[in-house]
């Protein structure tokens, strides 16, 4: 059995700190990298192998996505999202994923851009749908 | 492999199917998918202290593809597959290192865990949604890391106390 009890003070604070640094280094990387929208005014939603579909950001729809296809009406089956378009506002309004993370993600507009923690983004990652708040100049 | 291993393990892959379910319970960040407690990985730093290189992987494969099984999808398999791999590999490095403790070894596997998911995000999603992603990923990958870790190393006091007490 390894001892754990009897550690070398000194080596594991530096080792926590070496790591500490290393995720922060990284997080500041992503930071850095990350796309500022120039102005947005559209929304664009990706889905199945790299498809995409760009919607007016003032236009109003409902775009239903199942198994990597748009559909005409959600049935809950497959593996289903369902997100609205309404007035410069997109949101996903249902999505059978396993935790339904995506649709707690809450709306994206041009007034949350800046508060969302995923900014111009909303992610559905077990479907593979994504939608961006884009405008030119990204 | 020996009984007794065989039965260890499989209480561990219980207990890390149980922990699974239990942090799907509990939403940290509703807003950021995929920030969990992560507690099913005290259950590989156990494996990581107590168990054999191989012992820890073949738990991790258990877990992950259970967990998949029972309360997640395909894709969620592949994200926690990579996530677990590079976590491992990571943790049974760093605990090669003399006079280790558990905090640092599972800070840097909770950030490898955000690593390797990260990756498979920017494959099958894209790069740009994973940048958005990957600071939140990464803070709350350090801090459960470490949370754990401090957990792992009282548990791992107790064990050993009793182990020392049962040989005297």
């Amino acid at each position: 059995m390894t001892e754990t009890t009897g550690t070398c003070r000194k080596r594991n604070w530096l080792l926590l700190g070496a790591a500490i640094l290393f995720a922060a280094l990284l997080a500041v990387l992503c930071l850095l990298l990350r796309p500022k929208p120039g102005a947005p005014d559209r929304f664009v939603i990706r889905y199945g192998s790299g498809e995409a579909l760009e919607i007016p950001a003032r236009e109003t729809r409902t775009v239903v996505i199942r198994d990597g296809k748009i559909v005409d009406e959600a049935t809950g089956e497959g593996d289903e999202n369902v997100i609205r378009i309404e007035n410069g506002t997109a949101w996903m309004e249902t999505a059978n994923c396993p935790h339904h993370e995506c649709m707690k993600q809450g709306v994206l507009s041009a007034d949350t851009v800046g508060s969302r923690p995923l900014g111009t983004w909303i992610v559905c990652a077990p479907h593979r749908v994504y939608v961006e708040y884009a405008g030119d100049g990204q | 492999m020996k009984i007794r291993t065989l039965t260890r393990m499989a209480i561990l892959a219980a207990a890390a199917l149980i922990l699974s379910y239990l942090d799907s319970l509990i939403p940290l960040v509703p807003s950021v998918p995929g920030i969990k407690l992560g507690l099913s990985n005290l259950v590989l730093l156990y494996a990581v202290f107590y168990m054999t290189p191989f012992e820890t992987v073949l738990l991790m494969l258990l877990k992950v593809g259970l967990s998949s099984l029972l309360f997640g999808n395909a894709t969620g398999a592949l994200y926690a597959f990579a996530g677990g791999v590079l976590s491992v590999s990571g943790m049974l490095f760093l605990h090669r290192i003399p006079k280790i403790s558990p905090i640092p070894v599972s800070a840097a596997g909770g950030i490898l865990h955000i690593v390797g998911q990260s990756l498979v995000g920017c494959v099958l999603i894209s790069f740009r949604p994973m940048i958005a992603y990957a600071p939140w990923l990464l803070i709350s990958g350090t801090a459960t890391g470490i949370l754990l870790g401090v957990a792992a190393r009282a548990a791992f006091y107790g064990i050993e106390r009793y182990e020392r007490r049962k040989a005297a």
